[in-house]
C-alpha cells in the first residue's frame, strides 16, 4: 500500500476526521518541502501554521468544515479555491494557491458506512492563478489607460458586464442599471437594430467568430452616435458558456467626415457633368450657327471661307466629344480622336469627287494632354485640307496618309504625306502670300507644341511636326 | 414647326420621316437643315418629352433625333422609350451627357446610335444613310 501511495503523481495526505495526519505521500512531502516524520501524528495545521501576516487565512476552519461534510455525506468534497501560504526553510512565507479535494475512506469493517479517514489531494495551482491574476491586472490597466469601453456579453444569460465607458457610449450614467443587455439594445437606432442583432446572433453561434458591426445609438435627448463594436466569441472556461468579449468605439466623427466627403464628391461630379454638358452644347450651337450660315450664303467665296471656318471650329470642338470617355480626365486617346476627325474631313472636304483622294490613318494609340490634343487636331485639319485642296493626283488615285507615332527620346511625330504633285509652296519659305492662313496656323500650332517642322518633296509632299511629349 | 408636319414631297412614302426632339432652337434648325440635305422629311420639332410623344403619335415618324435634357426639365430618354415601345420609332440620341443614359434605358430604347455633342455632320449622315426605312402598312390608322 505504502509503495502505491508514494508512487502517486499527485500530492496526497491522509488524516482523520479530527484533522490528525495519518500519512502523506512522497509527492506531498516534496511539494511542501517537509519531512514525512515531521507531519505524521500532528494536526494538519500544527504542521502548517497559518501565515500570521495574512489576516484572511482561515484555512483551518474551512478544512474542518469540509472534513465534517465528507463524514456527514460520505462523498468527496472539493474545497473552494484558496490561498494558503507555506513557510519555506528560511522561515519566509510564500504565496501558494491550492485546489483541494477531500475524499472519504471507509476502513471500519464493523460499520462500512462510517468515514474513518479522509484522503486529502492537493494540487498546487499557484503558477496558474498568479499568471491569471497578472493577465487580469494587465488587461484592467490597459483598459483604464485607453479609456476603453470593454465588455463581456453572455448570450445565454442576455447579460453584459462592462467598463463604465460602455454605458457612457449609450448615454447612460454610470451604474444606471445592472447587467441585462436589453436597455442597451433599446437605444440602438431602429434601422440598425436588425443588422446588429443578426451579427450578434451569428457570432453567438460559433466559438472563435469575429464580431464586427457599426450601428447608431439614439439617446433619449435625441443625440445620435455611431458606434463600432468589435469582439470575439470564446468559451467561458469556468461555466462552459459562450461569451463574447470585445470593445466599443465611438466612430461618429469618422462617419460624419465620410458623409461630408461623399456629399462633396457628389456635388463636384454634378458640377463637372453640368459644365461639361454646357460646354458641349455651346460648341454644338457654334458649329450649328456656322453650318447654317454656310448653308444660307449665296456667295461662293463666302461659302468657302465659312466652310473653312466651320472645319477649324469643328477640329477644336470635336475634342470635347472625346473627353471624359474613360476615367482618365486629363488626357485624350489620339487614335480614336484623330480617326473621328479624319472621318469628318473625308466627308466634308469639297468637291472633285471622282478625284477625291483616299485618306489613310496610321495613328498609334497614344494619349496626350487635352491642350496638346486640341492643337494637334487643328494641325491635322490644316495639313490634310492643304493636301486635298492643292495637290493634283496621279491617275491611279491619290492618297493622303496621316501618321502619328512616338519616336526615340520621347519625341512625337505627326506626319502628313500625299502622293500628289505641285500645288503648295513649302511652309518654311518666307515669301508666303498673305492669304496662306492655313500655313500660318500650321506654323503657329507647331510652335505651340514646342515642335519643329520638317518637309520634303519626294513623290508628293510630306510634312512632319516633331514635338516633345 | 411646333409639331406641324413638314411640307410633303412628291415621293414622300420612300423618304425617311424624322422627328427632331431638341429644345435649343439653333441646334434644332441646324439638324433640320442637315436632315433635309440628307433627303429626309422633317415631320416636326418638339422641345419637351410630352410634346415629342404627342407629335410622334400624330405624325408617325420613322426616326427621331433625341436630345436628352429638354425644356421644362423633361428627359429625352423618357420620350424615346415611349416612341420605341408604342410606335416602334428608331432613335438617334444626340447629347452632351450621354453618360446619363442608364444601361437599362439603352436596352429598352435600342438607339441606332448615341452621338456626343458637338456632333460632326458626317457622323449623323453615316447613321441616317445606313438606316433602312421599314415597310409599315399596318401602322397607319
Amino acid at each position: 500500500m505504502g509503495v502505491l501511495f508514494d508512487a502517486q503523481p499527485t500530492a496526497q495526505m491522509v488524516f482523520r476526521p479530527d484533522l490528525h495526519v495519518v500519512a502523506a505521500n512522497r509527492c506531498y512531502c516534496e511539494m511542501l518541502g517537509i519531512e514525512w516524520a515531521e507531519l505524521v501524528g500532528k494536526r494538519v495545521f500544527e504542521a502548517f501554521p497559518a501565515n500570521p501576516d495574512d489576516p484572511q487565512a482561515d484555512a483551518e476552519a474551512e478544512l474542518q468544515a469540509s472534513a465534517d461534510r465528507v463524514v456527514e455525506t460520505g462523498e468527496a468534497q472539493e474545497m473552494p479555491l484558496r490561498q494558503h501560504d507555506v513557510a519555506g526553510p528560511d522561515g519566509h512565507y510564500r504565496v501558494r494557491y491550492w485546489r483541494i479535494v477531500n475524499s472519504p475512506v471507509f476502513a471500519d469493517r464493523g460499520d462500512p458506512t462510517k468515514v474513518t479517514h479522509i484522503i486529502h489531494t492537493a494540487e498546487d495551482i499557484t503558477g496558474r492563478i498568479l499568471g491569471d491574476r497578472v493577465h487580469e491586472a494587465k488587461r484592467r490597466a490597459a483598459m483604464r489607460g485607453a479609456d476603453l469601453a470593454y465588455f463581456e456579453w453572455c448570450p445565454g444569460s442576455r447579460s453584459v458586464s462592462r467598463t463604465p465607458q460602455f454605458d457612457t457610449m449609450f448615454g447612460f450614467a454610470e451604474e444606471d442599471h445592472a447587467n441585462p443587455i436589453r436597455p442597451f439594445m433599446e437605444r440602438v437606432h431602429p434601422d440598425d437594430l436588425a443588422g446588429l442583432e443578426a451579427e450578434m446572433e451569428r457570432v453567438s453561434r460559433t466559438v472563435g467568430a469575429d464580431l464586427h458591426q457599426d450601428f447608431r445609438t439614439v439617446w433619449p435627448d435625441g443625440t445620435t452616435r455611431w458606434l463600432l463594436v468589435r469582439g470575439e466569441s470564446i468559451r467561458n472556461p469556468d461555466t462552459e458558456e459562450l461569451l463574447v468579449v470585445g470593445m466599443l468605439l465611438d466612430v461618429t466623427h469618422i462617419k460624419q467626415s465620410e458623409a461630408k466627403l461623399r456629399d462633396a464628391i457628389a456635388v463636384r461630379d454634378l458640377l463637372i457633368a453640368e459644365v461639361n454638358h454646357r460646354v458641349k452644347n455651346s460648341l454644338q450651337m457654334v458649329t450649328s450657327i456656322l453650318n447654317l450660315e454656310a448653308q444660307a450664303t449665296g456667295d461662293e467665296t463666302a461659302r468657302v471661307s465659312l466652310n473653312a471656318a466651320t472645319a477649324r471650329v469643328q477640329a477644336v470642338a470635336a475634342i470635347h466629344a472625346s473627353l471624359y470617355e474613360d476615367n482618365d480626365l486629363k488626357t485624350v486617346r489620339l487614335d480614336n480622336h484623330i480617326g473621328r476627325l479624319v472621318e469628318h474631313l473625308r466627308a466634308s472636304l469639297p468637291g472633285r469627287e471622282e478625284q477625291a483622294p483616299q485618306i489613310v490613318l496610321q495613328v498609334a494609340p497614344l494619349r496626350l494632354p487635352i491642350d496638346k490634343a486640341v492643337t494637334l487636331s487643328l494641325a491635322v485639319n490644316e495639313l490634310v485640307t492643304n493636301s486635298v485642296k492643292h495637290a493634283s493626283w496621279p491617275e491611279q488615285g491619290g492618297t493622303v496618309t496621316v501618321e502619328l507615332r512616338r519616336e526615340e527620346g520621347e519625341q512625337i511625330v505627326l506626319e502628313v504625306s500625299d502622293n500628289g504633285t505641285g500645288g503648295t509652296s513649302g511652309l518654311l519659305s518666307e515669301d508666303m502670300p498673305s492669304s496662306g492662313l492655313g500655313k500660318r496656323l500650321i506654323r503657329g500650332m507647331a510652335a505651340q507644341l514646342r515642335g519643329t517642322i520638317e518637309e520634303e518633296c519626294v513623290n508628293g509632299w510630306t510634312t512632319r511636326i516633331l514635338f516633345p511629349e | 414647326m411646333d409639331g406641324q408636319p413638314a411640307s410633303s414631297s412628291p415621293n414622300r412614302d420612300s423618304r425617311v420621316r424624322v422627328l427632331i426632339i431638341e429644345d435649343n432652337a439653333l441646334i434644332a434648325l441646324d439638324l433640320e437643315t442637315q436632315m433635309e440635305d440628307l433627303g429626309c422629311d422633317v415631320v416636326g420639332v418638339a422641345v419637351t418629352a410630352a410634346q415629342a410623344i404627342d407629335t410622334a403619335r400624330r405624325t408617325l415618324p420613322d426616326l427621331a433625333l433625341v436630345d436628352l435634357q429638354l425644356a421644362d426639365g423633361s428627359r429625352g430618354q423618357d420620350a424615346a422609350l415611349v416612341l420605341r415601345s408604342e410606335l416602334d420609332v428608331a432613335c438617334i440620341i444626340l447629347s452632351g451627357s450621354l453618360h446619363s443614359v442608364t444601361e437599362e434605358e439603352r436596352l429598352a430604347i435600342r438607339p441606332l446610335a448615341m452621338l456626343s455633342k458637338p456632333v460632326l455632320p458626317h457622323e449623323l449622315g453615316d447613321v441616317v444613310s445606313r438606316y433602312q426605312k421599314p415597310r409599315r402598312q399596318t401602322k397607319r390608322l
